[in-house]
């Protein structure tokens, strides 16, 4: 119960240690069961007795709430559920053993008569069955799933109506001691071979790693219910004393509880395993499913259906009639208003998946605006391929007379050097039509080996960003940095829709300042872009489609997504986030060209280097 | 003919009939044939009420047919009412023997006004998700029914005592009127233009049915009521506002929500209020249970029917909560699959945002593009300037200098579109190539 720590411990070394610590569990309970034996045989029947079996049963059940409080905090989802009903089961147990004691040890009585101990003693059983039928070590469907706290609270109420219908009632009956205690062995009996049942159903039904939790589970709960029919027998008889061996099965069963809570320490991580099933398994298990979700609505519909039955035999003037119906009228009432709160939250939740859903509808509609322009950017895709060709044949027909000037030109030096540098433009004209048009045209990825600095800052210098009045920009970039496996002309438009979307959100405050770097962060190339704008109000959305935070008209939504298509296709990642000192970043790593001779990529971390 | 010549014909009849009512209530002296009179005057009226209202039906806005249609159901089971007092009063020529169908139908009509209400029909997002509005209905009906077996039922069924059945049955039409009213004046409040009318008219009809129901009880106890005198006129006058209020439904146009998810609060209120109300069955029985001077059988009877009751709601509501249940599992299959459907369709738009970003590029492009155009113009002009330069040279800058201008041409047509992208389509490509 002390290994709370984090320190990183191998996970062979912490199995060991959880083995370790489950034998001395073990241990430690044998040891209790032991000497509640020898106790009984060598004490004689007294306080000195009373004390220590009360003592050793409040010791065992302490460890038991404990235990599964502890699983509880440690685990997770339907496994933390499980934990969570048996620390409850536990604690009503507790409830009543202390009542109980208190009645024996302070008032000395030797089978104190206490209903309330009584109560929680019955009640507790509610949770440990809910808990077995839950089954946390299956993946559940979400029918089974929507069982809730709201469900347990309704079936522990309708408990608590069946007890004092059934039982409670004849103790209003003057001097009748006898029927309430004969019902209520009978409930109690009735309850704990049905938890019994449970126990074994959901052991039989296991095959996997919960065998053993629910093996233990079994036999604890079948020593339980065969200890409170054996006490229950020995009560009427008179040969009942705690501490006595008629205790000793009781003692073995709380002492089985606290083992299956260790047994269940190493499983408080396990995922849940869904099973294949036959399709009438299936079929039967709908049913179950069906039963169980709504055995809350259904216990509440027998409620009125009691009602009626009582109403068949009407006698106003009963005291044991009048408290009947006044408890079932009660609980119709209790029971109708946790259903209200639960058809509250059913409504509610549907009110919130409306909202999604309607969320995403008016996602399409402007995805469908968008494709409106669609047929426009088609033809501009045409218009931009054309012109391209049109200064592209300009270029070479221009480059062509250069070189024939160059040619004729004997020795001629001015005209030679004017028409080398008209060449030298009309060159690079050509380059910068050729990337456009090469970006017009629909081609699948052509990965290559791209210098990844060029190709930036003619991103920077096509975004123009450079011309604008109070934006800083910065370029650092990493000598020897190799080159990276992309497609450029894809490269460049994530490029250029990053930095138009850091221009926009600089121009959103007046201005600032966007540091680009480069560097090798082996086996990749890690760009990154960094503003000090005023940042990214969804980090977390940012690359899903449709989401923008731009006024309607001006972001589709769609670039940050496309984005993310493009580096995810060239197998590399693209992420964003919030500076600390404000402003955005967003880092794009690429698979780099292996690199054969100099092996200098220091990996460095992202986050680490982000102030630069 | 038309409509709205329909609706001034049955509003003529009805004036007639009105008219008529007045007159003999001058004249005539309490007698049998006035009382026959007396009871076929409402029926009358609201059968011409109901032919009014079923004109109205054929208008799809928003609610509105279901609107009239729940208006018409609630006037018939009036007329029903009404004809099993004439079918004793004048057929069988005795006192009805027990008022309780009579009683049931006319607190029935009421609950069917006020749902037509509910259901907000100026509004023209209402109407949406109706399903689990039809079982709040069923659940509110129930209830209220629950309430009038409760409290007014076993004073005629159990035990004959009108002392004791009439204050309780016209307390409760009193409370349902009155729900009615407020719920009414809310709408009213909030409501302009032919709306307000249309709810004014509403409320001026139900104060009426209220007063001439109070009247009514108050002549009885006295024993001055008789059927057709001027005790019914109150009662009259709302039928024939009923004609008067159906002749709107031609003009009636449903406006949009001021507040968004109006419709939603609304049925989530809705479920709400049928909740409460289904809870405070057990509460009036667990009271009652102390009540001492009731008679036993009265009291078993009422125990019955709130075990009964509760049975029955209980049922609806397990049923509502299955279908809410269901339905949120429907709703979360289906945004998933949305979901699913976004994605798919992502990669079509992501051919139209690169195009999107070839936009931007070649604007870009224009700019950068025309800086070494006009160097290349200026070197070539130089050259043209050196006045040794060989024919043959000489043609060779020419050349160069045509070429730059076409390559001007074209990116000034490329930035004159991006300029204007309002003109681009793809007729305007085929000029644009020639020049």
């Amino acid at each position: 119960m002390k290994s709370g720590s984090n320190s990183p411990v191998p996970p062979a070394e912490q199995a060991k240690r959880s083995q370790r610590l489950l034998s001395y569990g073990y241990s430690l309970v044998a040891v209790a069961v032991l000497l509640s034996l020898v106790a009984a045989l060598a004490l004689p029947k007294g306080f000195r007795l009373s004390l220590f079996g009360d003592l050793l049963e409040a010791g065992l059940v302490v460890t038991f709430a404990c235990l599964a409080l502890q699983n509880m905090l440690r685990s997770h989802a339907q496994v933390r559920a499980f934990w969570f009903l048996l620390f409850i089961g536990a604690t009503m147990w507790l409830a009543s053993l202390m009542i109980w004691s208190t009645h024996e040890l302070f008032f000395q009585r030797a089978v104190p008569d206490v209903p309330l101990a009584d109560i929680f003693l019955f009640l507790g059983l509610v949770p440990l069955v809910a808990a077995t039928a839950l089954e946390p070590q299956k993946a559940h469907d979400s029918r089974l799933r929507s069982f809730g706290l709201l469900d347990l609270s309704i079936l522990i109420l309708y408990s608590l109506y069946l007890f004092a219908f059934f039982v409670y009632a004849y103790r209003l009956l003057p001097g009748d001691l006898a029927i309430y205690n004969h019902n209520f062995n009978v409930a109690d009996s009735i309850g704990n071979q049905l938890f019994a049942v449970a126990t074994g159903v959901a052991f039989i039904r296991e095959r996997g790693a919960w065998r053993p939790v629910y093996r233990l589970f079994f036999f604890s709960a079948a020593a339980h219910a065969l200890s409170s029919d054996l006490i229950n027998v020995a009560i009427d008889t008179g040969g009942y004393y705690t501490g006595s061996l008629y205790d000793f099965p009781l003692i073995a069963g709380m002492s089985g509880f606290v083992c299956v809570c260790l047994a269940g320490r190493p499983l408080l991580q396990s995922a849940p395993v869904t099973e294949k099933r036959k399709e009438g398994q299936q079929k039967l298990l709908r049913g179950f499913a069906f039963v169980f979700s709504n055995l809350a609505m259904l216990v509440t519909l027998s409620t009125p259906g009691i009602g009626l039955w009582l109403l068949t035999t009407y006698a106003p003037h009963d005291k044991l009639f009048a408290f009947r119906l006044e408890i079932t009228l009660l609980t119709i009432f209790l029971l109708t208003l946790l259903l209200s709160i639960k058809q509250d939250f059913l409504g509610a939740n549907l009110f919130g998946s409306l909202r999604n859903l309607s969320h995403t509808y008016s996602s399409i509609e402007r995805f469908k605006d968008h494709l409106v322009q669609g047929d426009k950017l088609a033809s501009l895709g045409e218009l931009v391929a054309n012109v391209a060709e049109q200064i592209r044949t300009a270029m070479n027909v221009i480059q062509e007379q250069v070189s024939v000037i160059i040619t004729r030109s004997g020795g001629e030096s001015r005209s030679q050097a004017l028409a080398g540098k008209i060449g030298q433009y009309a060159e690079r004209t050509d380059a910068l039509v050729e990337n456009m048009q090469r970006f017009a045209q629909e081609t699948p990825l052509e990965l290559a080996p791209v210098e990844v600095k060029p190709l930036l800052e003619s991103a920077l210098h096509l975004s123009r960003i450079d011309k604008l009045k109070n934006v800083q920009v910065q370029l650092q970039a990493e000598a020897d940095c190799p080159a990276v496996l992309a497609d450029s002309s894809q490269l460049l438009h994530v490029f250029l829709q990053i930095i138009s979307n850091a221009m926009d959100a600089l121009e959103e405050i007046g201005g600032g300042e966007l540091t680009v770097s480069i560097r090798s962060c082996d086996p990749q190339v890690c760009i990154q872009f960094s503003d000090t704008g005023p940042g990214l109000r969804h980090p977390e959305h940012a690359f899903e489609p449709f989401f923008t935070t731009k006024p309607v008209g001006k972001g589709t939504g769609l670039g940050l997504s496309t984005c993310y298509g493009i580096i995810r296709q060239h197998e590399g990642d693209i992420t964003c986030g919030n500076r600390l000192e404000g402003g955005a970043y967003f880092t794009i790593f690429v698979p780099a060209v292996a690199r054969t001779a100099s092996e200098s990529g220091i990996p460095t971390s992202v986050v680490s280097e982000r102030a630069g | 003919m038309n409509i709205q010549a329909r609706h001034k014909i049955f509003l003529g009849l009805a004036g007639a009939i009105f008219l008529l009512h007045l007159g003999v209530a001058a004249f005539a002296k309490p007698s049998f044939r006035l009382t026959i009179f007396g009871d076929a005057l409402p029926c009358g009226l609201l059968v011409v009420a109901i032919l009014a209202v079923r004109e109205n039906f054929r208008f799809h806005r928003a609610v509105l047919p279901l609107f009239w249609k729940l208006m018409a159901a609630g006037l018939f089971q009036m007329l029903l009412s009404q004809a099993y007092w004439f079918y004793y009063d004048s057929v069988r020529r005795y006192s009805a023997p027990s008022p309780v169908i009579g009683d049931t139908l006319f607190l029935l009509a009421h609950v069917f006004f006020l749902s037509a209400f509910v259901l907000r029909p100026h509004s023209a997002s209402a109407g949406h998700d109706m399903r689990l509005r039809h079982l709040d209905f069923a659940l509110l009906t129930f209830w209220w029914l629950a309430l009038y077996g409760y409290f007014a039922l076993p004073w005629q069924s159990v035990v004959q005592d009108f002392t004791k059945y009439n204050p309780t049955y016209y307390f409760l039409a009193l409370v349902q009127h009155l729900m009615i009213i407020i719920g009414l004046a809310v709408v009213w409040k909030r409501s302009r233009g032919l709306w307000r009318t249309f709810y004014g008219s509403f409320i001026c009809l139900f104060l009426l049915i209220a007063a001439a129901n109070l009247l009514q009880s108050v002549a009885i106890d006295h024993g001055l009521y008789y059927s057709g005198g001027y005790y019914d006129t109150p009662f009259l006058v709302s039928l024939l506002l009923v004609t008067v209020v159906a002749s709107y439904g031609p003009s009636l146009q449903p406006e949009e929500d001021k507040t968004p998810n109006r419709e939603i609060n609304q049925s989530l209120w809705t479920a709400r209020i049928a909740m409460v109300a289904i809870l405070t069955l057990p509460v009036i029985a667990l009271l009652g249970s102390f009540e001492k001077n009731v008679p036993e059988d009265v009291a078993a009877f009422r125990l019955r029917l709130v075990l009964g009751a509760m049975l029955l709601l209980s049922g609806l509501v397990f049923w509502k909560l299955t279908l809410l249940a269901r339905e949120l599992r429907r709703l979360v299959r289906l945004s998933q699959a949305s979901l699913e459907n976004l994605k798919s369709v992502q990669a079509q738009v992501t051919h139209s945002q690169k195009l999107a970003a070839l936009g931007r590029l070649a604007a870009g492009a224009t700019h950068e593009i025309s800086n070494p155009l006009t160097a290349i113009l200026g070197y070539s002009e130089l050259l043209t300037d050196i006045p040794s330069l060989s024919p043959g040279d000489r043609e060779s800058a020419q050349i160069i200098q045509k070429q730059v201008h076409r390559a001007q041409a074209a990116v000034n047509s490329l930035r004159n579109t991006l300029r204007n992208p309002g003109s681009l389509h793809p007729t305007t490509m085929g000029e644009r190539e020639d020049s």
